[in-house]
């Protein structure tokens, strides 16, 4: 059980997480939503750790510390890997530090992505960057997977794929905490969706409710981020109004 | 191969290590041969002794000596310091590496990975100036002839005596 209390983050006199509390259980996958700026990368990183933070996270009730750091991994659309070894020298790495490496997963998702044990992350392209970043995070062995916009730069179909693959690798005991703009592609990949807005989460819930209460998930975000659906319509009308003005 | 493997372990990771070591050994043995100075002023002051005999011509104090012939060993260790600074920025050239870095179980793997050699570096070059000034130091006071010696130094090391 991934449990957040209170967790706050200033930059500078900005807040940018505020009081944010929830808990992920394990075999969720849950969508972290919200936009620009809302807080979604640098709660992630306060997570891990990366970030220095108040507030608390713990792991089946231990603090996230050195112990069980392991059981998080972290695909980040910045990319975590080291850009200039071989595919295969981070597998070496990544065995070594990470004892329960999945290796029987990383041929597969490599063969899957076509990627191969000597390229050098620094001269592959976007798309394969993310794929390899997406790779390592899942065959680190972690319970919890963190992943900040992993496919930002991945054409459709490489997406679409992936997700079900990842329907299909994942054991149930692993819990996917994935940030992403792309909310109708995972609505049918998630199972929860937390959304956040100015550093505060406004939104909580099981998908599976949402259906059954005949509810999108882009509905819910819309819904829960006070979105007005004619706001188009008046920029335009007034926009409009101002030249016919202007005419006269 | 293993050798060469389990030093890696003190480099950034996929760091061309051998550059740093060749390197850092390269800045040494300049720092040694510009050191070799003091030892051309320790022989003209000596030459000069020689050449005046009567008109008892003092020997130049060790600092006059020693003057600039550690400067290269200074370098270096700032050269070294430096490196160490640059090995955590290299963490984040090119990605953010130093995210992975940090997760790791190992809490100072990133800290060896930065530190090692540029600390063991700037380790070898104190050491190699300490001797190196030491070097020079006994030879100013056990070649120079005592009566030629400025008082302060003489007197220490007739203490010492």
């Amino acid at each position: 059980m991934l449990e957040i209390k209170g967790l706050q983050k200033f930059y500078g006199f900005t807040k940018a997480l505020k009081d944010v509390s929830f808990t992920v259980g394990p075999g969720e996958i849950v969508g972290l939503f919200g936009e620009n700026g809302a807080g979604k990368t640098t709660l992630l990183k306060s997570i891990l750790g990366l970030l220095v933070h108040g507030g608390e996270v713990t792991l089946d009730g231990e603090r996230v510390t050195r112990k069980n750091i392991d059981r998080l991994s972290f695909a980040t659309c910045e990319h975590s890997f080291f850009p200039s070894i071989t595919v295969m020298a981070h597998r070496s790495f990544y065995m070594e530090h990470f004892p329960k490496w999945r290796d029987k997963r990383f041929w597969a998702l490599m063969d899957f992505f076509k990627l191969k044990e000597y390229q050098i992350p620094g001269y592959l392209s976007t798309g394969q960057k993310n794929q390899l970043e997406v790779i390592l995070a899942l065959c680190q062995g972690a319970d919890y997977i963190l992943m900040d916009e992993p496919f930002s730069g991945n054409d459709l179909f490489n997406r679409e794929d992936f997700y079900k693959v990842l329907m299909g690798i994942l054991e149930p005991q692993e819990t996917v905490i994935l940030s992403t703009h792309l909310i109708e592609e995972v609505e049918n990949f998630v199972s929860r969706a937390i959304l956040l807005k100015k550093g505060a989460i406004v939104g909580d819930a099981a998908v599976s409710d949402l259906e059954d209460a005949g509810e999108s998930l882009v509905d819910f975000v819309k819904r829960s981020y006070g979105y007005s659906p004619d706001r188009v319509r008046r920029v335009v009308e007034e926009l409009a109004g101002d030249e016919e003005e202007g005419e006269k | 191969m293993k050798v060469k493997k389990d030093l890696s372990r003190f480099f950034p990771v996929g760091e061309e290590w051998g550059k740093e070591v060749a390197w850092t050994a390269i800045a040494l043995a300049l720092s040694s041969l510009w050191s070799l100075g003091a030892l051309i002023r320790l022989q003209n002051g000596w030459r000069t002794i020689r050449m005046f005999p009567e008109n008892k011509v003092m020997m130049p104090g060790f600092q006059t000596i020693i003057g600039s012939a550690l400067y290269g060993f200074w370098l270096t260790a700032a050269g070294l310091i430096v490196l160490a600074v640059w090995n955590y920025i290299s963490q984040r050239r090119g990605s953010r590496a130093d995210y992975t870095l940090r997760r790791l179980p190992g809490r100072l793997e990133r800290h060896i990975r930065a530190l090692a050699f540029p600390a063991a570096g700037l380790a070898v070059t104190v050491l190699l100036a300490a001797g190196l000034r030491w070097l020079y130091f006994w030879l100013y006071v056990t070649k120079t002839p005592a009566d030629r010696l400025t008082d302060v130094v003489f007197i220490a090391v007739s203490r010492e005596g």
